[in-house]
């Protein structure tokens, strides 16, 4: 699928991975590959610039934790970004369904 | 040099702030150690850097324009209530006048510069990145705001000062706990807009628009594609307000005089930051 195409969903894809618990951002991109079953191969570049927007704009929350023997930055949803993870779920479901009534 | 070293260079480059940089080194340090051949598929350091730059300066640009309305709102609550107690604290049409002209023209160009910041902040709400002359605009809105405030705070001191001996003792130190409390928040504005200044986007695009963009569907047809239409039209919508205002206080001439004044000023104000404050393209 076209970079450009997902670049217009991706906070949503990561606020959407982000509701099942807090992860760190390797573990969100993996997430992102596994749940499109590979189809969504994001630059890995894009994704940490857009995490750190999301945090700077009060949708996301991290804090340093300790995994693994190392010092991990773990993502969390805050309470905007539920609240904005809906509303994108609500655009995408009236925007799929136009596209799929026309193209059908 | 490894491919972190130099994503280190490009974000010292770009001025990312230093607990930010080792943020982001600790975060790729982290994500290489788990995939040592993910540096491919994190793009060149510059690139990379560039990117963490747009998407940090778009949300810095973002959150200074809000932070200075959250800022002079307050503040401006509680000068109008300090306005409102000046009967109550004995001012008379004989005493030296506290409200001078730092504090009226402070007053209006931190209502306009905080408005037209967060409006432009508010048309570009859904946009991921916004290009460099789009941040630049939101900036210099908020610098202008933040300006107004700290005039009016200044007026705030200097009008208290100079009409103390004649007004009840209460009301200096009033005014000057409420400039305290403007000088509190107008400085956490002000530390904002420095982190929006240091850390810019930089991506290429079109002018960054102007007032009527900004305005959009509330924009009267016959007053679009003339940005100087515009603001005349704004202009004289600000004189009535004003003249009105003089006749409901039974001084029309006065009103007409300060409807005249003000409506000269906004014109003067459009012709001189116009395009630096992207009202006029």
């Amino acid at each position: 699928m076209g970079s450009e195409l997902l670049k217009g969903h991706l906070d949503g894809m990561i606020l959407a991975v982000l509701q099942n618990g807090p992860a760190h951002g390797y573990a969100v991109i993996e997430e992102l590959k596994q749940r499109s079953g590979g189809t969504f191969a994001l630059p890995e570049g894009t994704v940490y610039p857009a995490l750190h927007r999301l945090e700077a704009d009060g949708l996301l929350a991290s804090a340093w934790a300790d995994g693994s023997g190392r010092k991990r930055r773990v993502y969390r949803l805050t309470r905007r970004g539920r609240a904005k993870l809906a509303s994108s779920r609500a655009e995408w479901r009236l925007f799929s369904q136009a596209v799929e009534s026309v193209l059908a | 040099m490894s491919y972190l070293d130099d994503v280190g260079h490009e974000l010292v480059r770009l001025h990312i702030p230093a607990a930010r940089r080792r943020r982001i080194l600790g975060e790729l340090d982290d994500h290489l150690r788990c995939d040592p051949t993910a540096v491919e598929r994190l793009g060149h350091p510059a690139l990379l850097a560039g990117r963490f730059a747009d998407e940090l300066g778009t949300a810095f640009a973002r959150r200074a324009a809000v932070t200075l309305f959250a800022a002079l709102a307050p503040f401006g609550l509680l000068f109008g209530v300090l306005f409102a107690l000046l009967g109550v604290a004995g001012f008379t049409t004989s005493d030296p006048n506290f409200v001078g002209p730092a504090v009226i023209v402070g007053v209006q160009i931190a209502f306009v510069g905080g408005s037209l910041a967060l409006l432009r902040t508010w048309r570009l709400r859904h946009e991921r990145t916004v290009t460099a002359a789009q941040a630049a605009v939101v900036r210099r809105r908020t610098a202008f705001g933040l300006a107004g405030g700290a005039l009016t705070l200044i007026g705030i001191v200097t009008g208290a000062s100079n009409t103390a001996p004649h007004v009840a003792a209460w009301f200096e130190p009033l005014a000057f706990a409420i400039a305290a409390v403007g000088a509190v928040t107008l400085s956490a504005a002000a530390i904002v807009l420095v982190s929006a200044y240091r850390l810019r986007p930089s991506l290429p695009g079109p002018a960054a628009g102007d007032l009527e963009s900004d305005l959009g569907p509330f924009v009267p047809t016959p007053l679009r594609g003339s940005p100087w239409r515009l603001a005349l039209a704004i202009a004289g919508l600000v004189a009535l307000c004003i003249a009105i205002a003089g006749v409901v206080q039974a001084d029309p001439f006065d009103g007409v005089a300060r409807a005249l004044a003000d409506a000269a000023a906004c014109l003067a104000g459009f012709a001189v930051l116009g395009r630096p404050l992207g009202l006029r393209s």
